[in-house]
């Protein structure tokens, strides 16, 4: 925002605040509809988001691929040393 | 400002109304939540819709401007890098908007002085001051009265205090094509003025 003093010396600057002041406002349609657009493509975004890619997983593993996110989370399985999943060990690690 | 109806009286007392655009542009950004693109609605949107309605001189048009520019404003908030500041590039989608409107709607007629088939020649620069310090009123009645794209290019300098590159970005022409089409709108909104108020020295 333009400061009072350079305000003083610009016609230019006093004609936009003049014009600002005078103009009628937006109407509330207009408002509803920029709104709404913005409702609506966070909406779409945050479903993206959260189903795009167990989508992704379940058409690669419809057509013989791994689901990605299953084979991540076996990675992050093992990084994190949980074998929750893996029966061949026994409980506490006893060998048979 | 004004506000716009569905904010009108609370936002005021909002400690979200104190914080600068770029945080609130950032909040949007992490949280997604459509109220804080609704502040910056609030701030800008009667800035926004004063300069539809002035350079498109008809506000159903300027309604319908005024909601395109806001929707490619938030499809784009994400692209705003803050290198320069966001009511800059908020105006910048504004002009850009109504200057392509105009172009594709008046294809015969010249929107700036240096496109008419045999613009004057320039030999004295006009002072900035001859601009500035004119009446207000008076200045209005200039504005209304030379090519649209002149007083785009005036405004965009003058009230918005935008740099020559910023203004050559948004028309996509050079610098050196800018810091003409400037000259030729100072001249021709000078020789406007001489014609309406001749009795004037001003």
């Amino acid at each position: 925002m333009a400061s009072a003093d350079s305000n003083n010396n610009n016609s230019f600057k006093k004609l936009g605040e003049l014009e600002e002041n005078q103009a009628p406002q937006p109407s509330p349609q207009t408002e509803r509809n920029v709104m709404g657009t913005a409702r609506n493509v966070g909406f779409i975004g945050n479903v993206l988001e959260l189903y795009f890619s167990k989508a992704l997983g379940m058409l690669s593993a419809l057509f013989g691929g791994t689901d990605i996110t299953e084979e991540s989370e076996k990675a992050q399985d093992l990084r994190d040393g949980s074998f929750d999943n893996d029966n061949t060990i026994e409980p506490g690690g006893r060998a048979n | 400002m004004k506000t716009p109806s569905s904010f009108r009286g609370k936002s005021a007392k909002s400690p979200l109304s104190k914080k600068t655009d770029s945080e609130v542009i950032k909040l949007y950004l992490k949280t997604q939540r459509s109220d804080y693109f609704g502040l910056l609605y609030q701030r800008y949107s009667t800035k926004v819709f004063s300069k539809c309605i002035s350079l498109l001189k008809d506000e159903a048009l300027a309604q319908d401007a005024t909601q395109e520019i806001f929707t490619k404003i938030f499809l784009n908030l994400a692209k705003f890098s803050e290198r320069s500041k966001f009511s800059t590039w908020v105006y910048s989608i504004t002009y850009n908007y109504c200057i392509d409107f105009l172009r594709k709607r008046k294809k015969s007629k010249a929107l700036f002085s240096d496109e008419m088939e045999n613009p004057p020649d320039i030999v004295d620069d006009v002072p900035d001051s001859a601009l500035l310090e004119m009446e207000v009123i008076k200045l209005k009645k200039v504005l209304e009265l030379i090519p649209t794209g002149d007083k785009a290019i005036l405004l965009m300098k003058y009230q918005d205090d935008m740099s020559i590159k910023e203004i050559a970005t948004i028309l996509d022409k050079s610098e050196s094509a800018i810091k003409m089409k400037i000259k030729r709108a100072k001249h021709k909104a000078q020789n406007v003025y001489r014609d309406i108020f001749p009795n004037n020295l001003n």
